[in-house]
């Protein structure tokens, strides 16, 4: 009836992984160019950037960065935090962001502490989200 | 005010300092800019900017511009506008979340249609949502600007 549990996850009591995630960096602008990751590449390991990465490619991993985009083809697997995330692909893992973008034809199942969330229709998302005010 | 020229039929609205408690039970739309707090099984959910709804909610659409708390499974679509909030579980098959919505708590897409099937009933569901927001916005403060579709 009302109220049962569709689904094996465990209740929201559980310790948040998010939570020790450090907070994101204070936003600055993305200093120089972006650096692009093009449909094709495949990575695991960490990046740490202070611009923007703009990923259509495969990484598994950590990434920090003022600015993360996954693009439509892009697949991120991991731990993100940044001050701006926007995902049009695939993402799962977690993250700490400022801002967070989900657009349409985007998946995320990943645990997200945010300040602003922007979903538009379409966009499927699993996970737990928490935010956090600035 | 309410427009009761609509068609109102099997729709319940609860107004601005009314509190609810109890397992609600309806066929059409419900309309929350006071407190429910309880269970709520209904076509349509609508909580306005005052609103506030303490349980959980079974339904079709949702609509949030107030709070919602604890327990949301929308079978289709969930709107969570600029002023809403949404607390605890989520389950929905599609979701829009206007920039300064929050969403604290676990959310759930039970979307398994492939992207071509979702598209249809999705822009469907679009233009079914602009006749509701006139009935929505007719019960909110006509001076918010985020009553506007």
């Amino acid at each position: 009836m009302f109220g049962k549990r569709r689904d094996n996850t465990p209740p929201a009591t559980a310790e948040l992984e998010t939570e020790v995630l450090p907070a994101p960096p204070a936003p600055a602008p993305a200093r120089g160019r972006p650096a692009y990751f093009g449909p094709g590449f495949t990575a695991e390991g960490a990046i740490q950037f202070e611009g923007q990465l703009d990923l259509d490619g495969q990484f598994s991993g950590d990434i920090r960065a003022a600015r993360l985009i996954i693009g439509p083809t892009g697949r991120c697997d991991g731990t993100v935090i940044c001050d701006s995330l926007v995902v049009k692909g695939r993402f799962s893992g977690s993250a700490s962001c400022r801002e967070l973008e989900v657009h349409t034809g985007a998946h995320l199942m990943a645990d997200v502490t945010y300040t602003e969330i922007r979903v538009t229709p379409r966009a499927q998302i699993s996970g737990r989200l928490m935010h956090r005010n600035r | 005010m309410i427009d009761h020229t609509k068609d109102t039929k099997g729709c319940l609205f609860v107004g601005e300092g009314v509190t609810i408690s109890g397992e609600i039970t309806l066929p059409g739309a419900i309309f929350v800019d006071g407190v429910v707090d309880g269970t709520i099984e209904a076509r349509e959910l609508f909580v306005g900017a005052s609103g506030c709804v303490t349980g959980s909610a079974k339904v079709a659409k949702a609509d949030i511009r107030g709070v919602m708390g604890q327990h949301l499974e929308a079978a289709e679509h969930v709107t969570l506008r600029s002023t809403g909030r949404l607390e605890g579980k989520v389950v929905y098959r599609s979701i829009d979340i206007e920039r300064g919505g929050i969403v604290q708590g676990e959310m759930v897409c039970e979307a398994a249609l492939p992207e071509t099937a979702a598209a249809a009933p999705a822009a469907e569901a679009l233009g079914d949502e602009r006749s509701r927001d006139a009935v929505a916005s007719s019960l909110s403060d006509p001076t918010d600007p985020s009553a506007a579709p």
